[in-house]
């Protein structure tokens, strides 16, 4: 009967029309819900997955030993790493060659777990479209700079 | 065969096999880590335990035979257990560096501690001090990561039998290295060690750190240098060819390389090559457009034709194409030029041995197995040097010898593989045909042949025994220095043999006379019974890898595609009707015919692919002056090489890493070669080249691929089989004693009193032709060539080690570094001809053969003394 009742009259929908009306004229900073990107930002949880990025030692030198298992790991293929002895030091390796094709990505992190010197950390960037995808397939020296700032290492 | 059980599975499995093996073959696997199916049991890591009932504790599997009624376990917690520990204990000191190792991805330890292993250690040793040796140049030792499985020592010695690597110290103190101590391995960098080395202890510096193995392309294919034709394969990356690897299950190797094939291949992406055509504007070599350079040769070759006929056109090729390379270069030559002037790199020699064969077995394929090699029991070895020209048919000679075979070696010096003979015999160079003919002599005279052969070829072994009649034991021993005994003892072991096989190589293929001297090796096999029966063989070494394909596809003016004489009509008439136009009859002119044609303006244009005479001729030699005579030059070519730069055109050819194709060894076994990279720059394989070309003068011969070639050869070489006749060596026994006689003709060489010193050019084990200057490998381990000469000759000419030494004749000088060794006899010198300088080619004179009109020009007479360097 109430059933009957509730339904010709429209009262659910009464109902969620009023709701929709106590947020039209609700102030804003109380129980704010909508967050004004790109002015407003979330604050992201830490372990955030988002762009990828090289890390250096504290002397300086880079992490990277160019082992290749972050390619090998990469589900989407993006990783290319070219790895060679050091000009100086043959018995030393590294990554002549390191790109990550961001555009291919998926953020799964796996690389990152891969790596077994933590080379490859992921920071907390996630604002990547660009005009041109090319900006975004990222060298070695990119994701090092990138690394240099979200990864600080220290300078004696 | 035995019965046994394997985890409750009845497995049959000969008697005396491996534990570990017949597992494998009933699909039970047992984990191992120093047992490898190439070496013998040894027995040292024990991971692979297993509980045989009956027996107390656990046994290692890898060492156990199987018998019958054998139970046996090879899955319980107990042996779970145990190699668990086990793996701990070969973890204790690994550094477990695994992101750097370049064994990554494929090291038999990280598979084995993934699978089995507990994954951590209880250990808490100091990490010892291990040697880590990187002096070396082809292979960096890190023996902290050396798990002592011997596997490199054994394959050192078992297969290679160099012996150069030794384990010393003991415990857990114990490393590898070279027998002679120091860092440098110095042997003979066959690299097998670094192959089998199941962890990261051995590794080759040229693929330090290339790639991992999952980033590479792996494509089968055989050995370009060679040959034997050994099988390996190209892993690459982009374009780059890294590595080559083996498979010890596979090819005549039986995963087995030398140095050249296994540390000789960077010449394919040597910045060097040449990736453009290239036409001579002025003076200068421009780059152009395949379209261009094509249109310009098709021109100036039909304008020749035009004015002085087909004729007026030659052509050279490597022995180092393909079957299908060789084969459309010379139907290109024969219809679409006209003319039978084709040559190839056989003419420096092999052809003697082929044409000598041919006249005795006919129309029949030659083929002869390294596999009877290997089970000889008698095996006569002349001026082979074999390990060192032809290394995997050493190995297999060393085999035969370690399994008790009779060697007999001679040489003019003291080889290698002397240090396996029964008998060593060191004749004098220039004495081979004495030698021989001595042999010959001792067999017949002493009754050493075939008694069947005999009633069968009487007449031909009483027409022998009067010529050899003639010459004393006396005179073959003051030509050769070897006495009437040590004759004797190598014929009689020769004729007794059941399986009997001759190897002869460029010491007599190479010289004056090479065809005769074939034809008389021939004879003792005949005489002796051994040519036809199972398990005999007469083996001719070949230098280049396709120079039995050069000469079978017809790239000689005397042999047709399948060896059919291009004498003949009758032969021509087969071809030209699968070919469906006719062959020239006109007889083609060989090599060095060619270039006095040349020099008599007969031949106008020359079309070279892969050779280079400009470089290997002496330079005073009139032949080198006719390349400048030329009105047009066509080189084809993977290098810009001397000839290249006398050229009018210029084009890139691709190499064997480029290309589809087959080769044939010396064994006539003919193999496929894969692409594994697209053609370098601008390059293209030959047969494509040669296909555009002929469209270009009007005669299209178009193929799809390479292999549409192949079912053409197919084609033609069965229509030669149809030719029948019958036995060859029926016919060839009728030979006359003239005939005979012209054939056991011995010329003597005498050094001219001023030159007393006899200088022998000829291919060492670290390079093969000159493609192998082009790869880092070779070049690394011998930068630079060094004149032989024996000790007593250098102290009489005041020479220590390190010195160089002044070469001189009437034909010019040249300064070497000397390596004395006792190995040279006195009075000989030896230097490696693979080097363009110090240009030594130039002392040598040119000689040629009456027979096969081959050409040598390896040896000289020279005065030598100690060169004073000038402050
Ligand atoms: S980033 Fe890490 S996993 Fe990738 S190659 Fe470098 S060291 Fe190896
Ligand atoms: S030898 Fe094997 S286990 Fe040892 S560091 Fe190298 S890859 Fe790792
Ligand atoms: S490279 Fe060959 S010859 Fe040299 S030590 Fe290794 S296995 Fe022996
Ligand atoms: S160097 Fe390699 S092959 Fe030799 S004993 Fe050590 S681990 Fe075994
Ligand atoms: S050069 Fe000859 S012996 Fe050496 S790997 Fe190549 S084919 Fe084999
Ligand atoms: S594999 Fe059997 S003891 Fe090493």
């Amino acid at each position: 009967m109430i059933k009957f009742f509730k339904t010709i009259l429209f009262i659910d929908i009464i109902m969620g029309l009023l709701l929709t009306l106590k947020h039209f004229f609700m102030f804003k900073g109380k129980r704010e819900i909508t967050i004004e990107y790109p002015d407003e930002k979330k604050p992201l949880p830490d372990g955030y997955r988002g762009l990828l990025c090289l890390r250096r030692k504290d002397d300086g030198s880079e992490r990277c030993v160019g082992c290749t298992l972050c390619e090998a790991y990469c589900p989407s293929k993006c990783i290319t790493v070219v790895s060679a002895g050091a000009e100086n030091d043959p018995m030393k390796r590294y990554a002549k060659f390191y790109q990550i094709d961001i555009t291919k990505c998926v953020f799964c992190g796996y690389c990152v777990d891969a790596c077994p010197v933590e080379a490859l950390a992921m920071t907390k960037r996630y604002e990547l479209s660009q005009y041109e995808k090319e900006t975004i397939v990222m060298a070695k020296d990119k994701l090092l700079e990138i690394g240099d700032v979200d990864y600080p290492w220290r300078k004696d | 065969m035995v019965k046994l059980t394997i985890n409750n599975k009845i497995v049959e499995a000969p008697d005396g096999m491996l534990l570990t093996e017949a597992a494998k073959m009933a699909g039970i696997e047992i984990p191992t880590l120093c047992y490898h199916p190439e070496l013998q049991p040894y027995g040292g890591c024990r991971l692979c335990l297993v509980r045989i009932e009956k027996m107390p504790k656990l046994q290692t599997a890898c060492t156990t035979r199987v018998c019958d009624n054998m139970v046996v376990t090879t899955e319980s917690p107990e042996i779970a257990k145990a190699r668990k520990g086990m793996l701990e204990f070969v973890l204790t000191y690994h550094p477990l560096d695994c992101p750097i190792c370049d064994k990554g991805g494929e090291c038999e330890l990280q598979n084995l501690v993934f699978k089995f292993g507990s994954g951590f250690r209880r250990y808490a040793e100091d990490i010892e001090e291990y040697t880590i040796d990187t002096n070396d140049p082809l292979i960096d030792r890190e023996l902290d990561r050396c798990v002592r499985c011997l596997r490199c020592v054994r394959v050192c010695d078992e297969v290679q039998g160099v012996t150069n690597l030794t384990a010393y110290n003991r415990g857990s103190h114990t490393e590898i290295g070279p027998f002679m101590g120091g860092s440098i391995f110095d042997c003979e960098y066959c690299g097998s060690c670094v192959a089998i080395c199941p962890v990261g202890a051995l590794t080759s510096k040229l693929f330090k750190y290339k790639a991992r193995p999952w980033q590479t392309k792996r494509t089968d294919t055989i050995c370009t240098y060679c040959g034997c034709g050994c099988q390996f394969a190209l892993e690459t990356r982009d374009g780059d060819v890294l590595r080559v690897v083996t498979d010890y299950e596979k090819g005549v190797n039986e995963g087995s390389l030398c140095t050249r094939g296994r540390f000789g291949y960077s010449f394919v992406n040597n910045k060097k090559r040449l990736t453009a055509p290239l036409i001579k504007t002025n003076t200068k070599l421009e780059p152009t457009s395949w379209d261009e350079a094509t249109d310009i040769i098709a021109d100036r070759f039909k304008k020749i034709i035009e004015n002085n006929g087909p004729d007026a056109i030659a052509g050279i090729i490597t022995g180092h194409c393909t079957n299908e390379d060789i084969y459309l270069f010379q139907k290109f030559m024969r219809l679409a030029i006209g003319t039978n002037n084709i040559d190839s790199a056989a003419r420096f020699g092999y052809v003697n041995a082929m044409s000598a064969i041919k006249q005795v077995i006919g129309s029949k394929r030659f083929e002869a197995s390294l596999d009877d090699v290997a089970n000889a029991d008698v095996i006569l070895s002349i001026s082979t040097n074999i390990t060192e020209v032809n290394p995997i048919a050493g190995l297999k000679v060393r085999r035969a010898a370690k399994r008790g075979a009779v060697l007999i070696v001679a040489d003019v010096q003291d080889t290698d593989i002397a240090k396996f003979a029964s008998q060593n015999l060191i004749i004098k160079s220039g004495s081979e045909r004495w030698f021989i003919h001595g042999l010959v002599k001792a067999v017949i005279e002493k009754g050493f042949y075939d008694k069947k052969i005999y009633k069968d070829y009487k007449k031909f072994i009483d027409n022998l025994e009067n010529i050899v009649k003639g010459l004393s034991f006396k005179e073959i021993e003051e030509k050769t220095g070897i006495s009437e005994k040590d004759i004797i003892e190598a014929a009689k072991a020769y004729s007794k043999a059941k399986k009997g096989v001759i190897i002869f190589g460029q010491g007599i293929t190479h010289q004056q006379d090479g065809y005769k001297s074939s034809l008389n090796l021939l004879d003792l096999c005949i005489i002796t019974g051994n040519i036809d029966s199972k398990g005999t063989a007469i083996l001719p070494l070949c230098d280049e890898n396709n120079e039995y394909g050069a000469l079978e596809m017809g790239a000689a003016p005397e042999f047709l595609s399948g060896f059919l004489n291009a004498g003949a009509a009758k032969d021509r008439e087969i071809i030209s009707k699968i070919w469906d136009k006719k062959i020239p009859a006109k007889k083609g002119l060989t090599m060095p015919e060619i270039f006095n044609g040349i020099l008599k303006g007969k031949i106008k244009a020359l079309y070279i692919i892969g050779e280079n005479p400009a470089g290997t001729f002496p330079q005073k030699s009139e032949f080198y002056e006719a390349l400048q005579k030329l009105d047009f030059l066509v080189c084809q070519d993977l290098f810009p090489t001397a000839t290249c730069e006398l050229a009018d055109v210029v084009l890139p050819a691709s190499s064997f890493a480029e290309k589809d194709g087959t080769f044939t060894n010396m064994e006539g076994r003919a193999q496929k070669i894969e692409a594994a990279i697209n053609p370098v720059g601008d390059s293209r394989p030959d047969w494509q080249i040669f296909s555009a070309l002929s469209e270009k003068m009007g005669y299209p011969m178009d193929y799809d691929n390479a292999d549409a070639i192949l079912k053409e050869i197919a084609q033609v070489i069965e229509g030669c089989n149809s030719k029948g006749e019958g036995s060859a060596i029926e016919n060839y026994v009728k030979t006359s004693v003239k005939e005979l006689r012209a054939i056991y003709e011995r010329k003597e060489e005498k050094a001219p009193a001023k030159f007393p010193f006899k200088l022998m050019l000829g291919p060492v084990l670290f390079h093969s032709g000159k493609l192998s200057g082009y790869s880092e490998g070779p070049v690394r381990i011998l930068p630079e060539g060094r004149l032989k000469i024996n000790p007593n000759d250098a102290d009489r000419l005041g020479i220590i080690e390190g010195d160089k030494a002044l070469l001189k004749n009437a034909n010019g000088e040249v300064k070497v570094k000397v390596e004395i060794t006792d190995r040279m006899p006195e009075g000989l010198l030896f230097y490696p001809e693979h080097f363009m300088y110090p240009a030594v080619r130039n002392l040598c004179k040119i000689d040629i053969d009456k027979d096969t009109k081959a050409n040598y020009f390896k040896s000289a007479f020279v005065a030598v003394e100690r060169h004073v360097p000038e402050h």
